[in-house]
């Protein structure tokens, strides 16, 4: 069983959390102003990349808050955790990707993470 | 091909059955195809068939990064049905049921395809109604579906424990649908498709996709660049990886699902049985292991690796409803990467790339769909038109909304 780091809880068993999926995806600042392809895109669009990715988790059997992770999702191994409002944790110096990952370039920040999500967590 | 019969059986025995040719060649890659699949699970090699069977479309390669039906082909509960909700559902499973029937005559070899019949049992009254709302759509759609009696449970599997937590009160019974042999079904399709001249090519990963002003023109793989105008993508949980080599994603989340079996035992169970209510499915194998599914877990993965939490999570309803399960060791348990969709139904479609095809997010039930998938697939790639049963699972529905929602039906793994 996995176990989870959760900011203010501590290591807790992976069944007392609930894992919301990727932590770019953030509601368009216009949204009124949006197409149903626009409204699709947002909606049910995903990255789903293989390798590392930062994701939202919530300790939702526990102190019920939310915090991003940093995973990957190849081995299975935590890379960081850190709180919502806290920067988004880093991917640690010389971690080497599964062998499986060669056609994918290692990424600076984790997958799927962009400027405007960056903005968004530091504010 | 050297057909296998009654025959070949007795002239191969003569000389100790060690002179078997090869059941298909192991052919380079060449410069150059009508049709490229890129994936060798049983979707693919399905797809591969059916161009070169029914579509005339024989200058086709099929590409495998690992081996023939290593990925979710091998790693299933090997279960065949088609009694779904939506009505496009309800169309393309019961297309592959009905290819089932009859497939190991048409292929030469043995699937083993076993229609022993199928339970979906009932839980709660809430359970009960909507079997029979399913039931009855099924039948609409000239799916054999019925709902029976807990007591006719009972007669069906004596060992079942009626009285558990949640007590078993009725089922929805599929009589024709069953089991077929997983690597078989892939296997005897990557026979019967190189016997056609498709070339098979496995260890071969695809590395890039060369587009040019909207139109496909080939691919970059670790054999070399092959040239190709119409490529079909047929990659499960791998998808969204190959989706974002041609620059966009897909409505998809590959998370892991696994199963397992128990140590072989004499006849127990000659039905498949499945509860949507505690998350159970279950079947025998002609080998007597008893075919566990378990449920998928809830993160992103690419593992193949499940979590002990969900093994968990089956095994104790499945101890509760059959509770001589309790003392049987488990031999072996794996673990699949599957692609979800929002609406848990497959999509199949053209792209924004001209010539380039998509047939993934079969989720949790790919397997029953394996043939039904294959030929629809083909003919869409054969004649550059979807075809017609395919046509609503296209991406689009993402856009309009016309989802097509299976939630209910394949909320548990199947």
């Amino acid at each position: 069983m996995l176990r989870v780091n959760c900011p203010w809880c501590g290591f807790r068993e992976e069944i007392e959390f609930t894992c919301h999926g990727e932590a770019s995806i953030l509601r368009p600042s216009k949204a009124e102003a949006l197409d149903d392809r626009g409204w699709g895109e947002y909606v049910f669009f995903k990255e789903n990349a293989k390798g590392i990715v930062l994701e939202r988790w919530e300790h939702s059997s526990g102190c019920r808050r939310w915090f991003v992770a940093l995973r990957d999702n190849v081995t299975d191994n935590f890379l960081g955790f850190a709180k919502a409002d806290e920067a988004p944790p880093r991917i640690p110096k010389g971690y080497v990707q599964d062998k499986s990952c060669a056609s994918i370039p290692m990424p600076k920040t984790a997958s799927g993470y962009g400027k405007a999500d960056k903005k968004s967590l530091r504010k | 091909m050297s057909r296998y019969s009654l025959l070949s059986l007795y002239r191969h025995s003569r000389t100790g059955h060690e002179n078997w040719p090869r059941a298909w060649r192991n052919p380079p890659l060449r410069p150059s195809y009508d049709v490229v699949i890129v994936g060798g699970g049983g979707h693919g090699l399905a797809t591969a068939y059916y161009l070169a069977e029914e579509f005339g479309v024989r200058n086709v390669a099929v590409l495998e990064k690992g081996w023939l039906g290593g990925g979710n082909t091998g790693r299933n509960t090997t279960i065949v049905r088609s009694g779904y909700l939506q009505d496009s559902s309800a169309l393309i499973y019961q297309h592959g049921l009905s290819l089932f029937e009859g497939l190991s005559k048409k292929l030469n070899f043995n699937v083993m395809f076993s229609s022993r019949g199928l339970l979906q049992l009932a839980h709660s009254v809430h359970d009960l109604q909507e079997q029979s709302r399913r039931v009855s759509a099924c039948r609409q759609n000239g799916i054999d579906l019925e709902l029976i009696s807990a007591d006719r449970v009972k007669y069906m599997l004596p060992e079942i424990n009626l009285s558990c937590r949640f007590p078993v009160m009725g089922a929805a019974y599929q009589h024709d649908a069953g089991n077929a042999r997983h690597d078989g079904v892939a296997w005897g399709y990557a026979r019967a498709a190189d016997s056609l001249g498709v070339d098979i090519i496995q260890n071969c990963e695809v590395r890039g996709f060369r587009i040019s002003g909207g139109r496909l023109e080939g691919l970059e793989t670790t054999h070399g660049d092959v040239r190709c105008n119409r490529v079909g993508v047929v990659a499960s949980g791998h998808s969204s990886t190959l989706a974002a080599m041609c620059g966009f994603r897909l409505p998809m989340t590959s998370v892991p699902l696994q199963a397992l079996v128990s140590e072989p035992i004499k006849p127990v169970l000659n039905k498949v049985v499945m509860s949507n209510g505690v998350h159970v499915y279950l079947s025998q194998s002609d080998k007597g292991e008893l075919v566990i599914g378990a449920g998928a877990d809830q993160y992103s993965s690419y593992s193949q690796r499940g979590s002990f939490a969900a093994m968990d999570s089956i095994l104790s309803p499945l101890v509760e409803l059959f509770p001589y399960i309790s003392r049987l060791r488990m031999l072996r348990q794996w673990g699949g990467v599957v692609d979800i969709t929002p609406d848990r139904s497959p999509i199949l479609s053209k792209t924004e790339v001209s010539g380039l095809y998509f047939n993934c997010g079969w989720g949790t039930g790919g397997f029953k769909a394996t043939a039904g998938s294959g030929h629809v697939f083909a003919s869409s790639i054969a004649n550059e038109e979807m075809h017609p049963i395919a046509a609503p699972f296209s991406l689009q529905r993402f856009y309009s909304g016309a989802l097509i929602d299976e939630g209910s039906a394949a909320g548990v793994a199947h």
